[in-house]
């Protein structure tokens, strides 16, 4: 399925249409641009979260919450949220006697990706499968909403949905958790308790660092900006990456191994990421005339722009003669390998080391942190997954989102999540 | 301690040189930013941390002893 070939949604009629990667990353990093489209989604649900401020109040709430995401901030999600929670998924499935599995592979990616979301905007109650599938219900309702510009359906419709949703998530999740957050928080002003002693989430930092003309709104807005951005995107993405996976297994028999090796899989990921961007465009809004230093266009202000990321990503004279095809050999020198699907500047995605994990060499008594998208993979291929059915694009939006993949795993779930645990060393050395 | 950033990744987002602007600098014109250090004094350890944890690009990395 080709992810360039979608319909144009009404959204971008009559917007600026700009492909070359280079003038997209300039118009993502400049201040001439403001967000635009989304407009009913981020009123009704992103109200004075990150996502919607700017300047210096952006980047005060920016520096706040990204102690959310440090190297021990990334660790402890892997380890007791991630992790955890991808053995849960898979000890539970049907296995028979011969150690294979049967299951559709985007529920699962929702059901793998649960725990750490709530973990880090700090929700508590997402135990059982009857809480967690009530958890990821709320969730897609509330992410269907807020991206409503891209939907094909009534967007009258789908807010309401989502507003319904959201109050069922304040009252069933939010309020619980924040109170007793806010509990802990007074045991640690009393001297109860010490400051280390409170929970590293979302939740918990903004309600102790709380200013006087915040109130709870705020923190279930942001609440709801990290939910959706954490849970919604990856559960998008990772679908893509396996089949991509597959495909490439199927091309390079020799190299099987390498499908358990994390750091083939960490460059994999980027590369999948680069290709295949479920939203159709970004849009921005020109709010200063300005003449673009990559291509020399010249913008006026009021200019609305669609800034499609897919085509982009694939720009030859950026990603080599071959930028079409998923690589994970690539070396792209100058740019960042995942192409601009983060975003740009100082808006880039907030979560994106979550995605990502951690960059560079790591400093001396520190392991890399592993991303989402690459701990998931290990676990999956340690099982030999494989697609037995044909996979179904989700309707009734603009959006590049499977819905359905049958998959079948092979193997002992327990040991290959111990080993994805290992960050797979075990097997990359035997093998 | 040592920092240094990563002029692929650098976008000139500016939050390295607000946290401290002992430690970095953005140069005029359209390069990445630079450190100004080699090696960071034990206040700035801190700073610089705090600089690669914000960084929305990725961009500053710390490496050495913590």
């Amino acid at each position: 399925m080709d992810a360039l070939a979608r319909d144009e949604p009404p959204v971008v009629a009559g917007a600026m249409n700009l492909t070359d990667h280079d003038e997209i990353a300039e118009v993502l990093k400049s201040s001439a641009f403001a967000q635009a489209g989304l407009p009913k989604g981020v009123e009704s649900f992103l109200k004075n979260s990150l996502f919607a401020l700017h300047g210096q109040e952006h980047f005060e709430r920016r520096r706040l919450e990204s102690k959310l995401f440090g190297y021990e901030a990334l660790r402890g999600y892997r380890e007791t949220a991630l992790q955890p929670s991808i053995r849960r998924c898979l000890e539970v499935l049907e296995w028979d006697a011969s150690g294979v599995a049967h299951t559709d592979l985007v529920p699962l990616t929702w059901k793998m990706l649960h725990q750490i979301s709530a973990t880090v905007v700090g929700l508590d109650g997402v135990e059982s499968e009857s809480q967690t599938a009530r958890f990821i219900e709320l969730v897609q309702a509330i992410g269907s909403a807020v991206v409503v510009d891209w939907s094909k359906g009534s967007a009258d419709d789908l807010i309401a949905q989502g507003l319904a949703a959201r109050r069922a998530l304040e009252e069933e999740f939010f309020r619980p958790s924040l109170e007793r957050r806010m509990g802990l928080i007074a045991e640690v002003t009393e001297g109860a308790r010490p400051m280390e002693g409170l929970p590293r989430d979302l939740i918990t930092l903004l309600a102790s660092h709380r200013q006087d003309h915040w109130q709870d709104e705020l923190i279930l807005h942001e609440s709801t900006l990290f939910l959706v951005a954490s849970i919604q995107t990856t559960s998008q993405a990772f679908p893509q990456f396996v089949l991509q996976l597959l495909d490439w297994k199927a091309k390079n028999p020799d190299r099987v191994s390498a499908l358990v090796d994390p750091r083939f899989l960490r460059a994999a990921s980027y590369e999948s990421l680069r290709l295949f961007e479920a939203a159709p465009a970004r849009m921005r809004l020109c709010v200063e005339d300005i003449e673009l230093k990559s291509t020399g266009r010249r913008i006026e202000a009021g200019t609305v722009l669609a800034l499609w990321f897919s085509p982009a990503n694939r720009d030859r004279d950026v990603f080599g003669d071959d930028a079409d095809t998923f690589n994970p050999d690539r070396e792209v020198s100058e740019r960042p390998p995942w192409g601009l699907v983060f975003g740009g500047g100082a808006h880039m995605c907030i979560g994106k080391p979550l995605v990502t994990g951690t960059l560079g060499e790591p400093r001396s008594g520190e392991e890399p942190v592993y991303g989402t998208m690459t701990t998931m993979a290990q676990a999956l291929m340690s099982l030999d997954v494989a697609v037995e059915g044909e996979p179904q694009l989700k309707d009734g939006t603009y959006y590049f989102e499977y819905a359905s993949i049958p998959i079948r795993l092979k193997g002992d779930p327990t040991a290959a999540v111990q080993a994805a645990a290992g960050d797979g060393h075990e097997m990359r050395d035997a093998g | 301690m040592k920092v240094k950033v990563d002029a692929r990744l650098c976008e000139r987002t500016g939050f390295c040189v607000q946290v401290s602007d002992a430690v970095f600098e953005l140069p005029e014109g359209s390069g990445p930013a630079r450190v100004l250090t080699d090696e960071l004094a034990p206040s700035q350890e801190e700073l610089a941390i705090e600089a690669m944890e914000l960084c929305p690009t990725q961009a500053v990395i710390v490496e050495g002893n913590r």
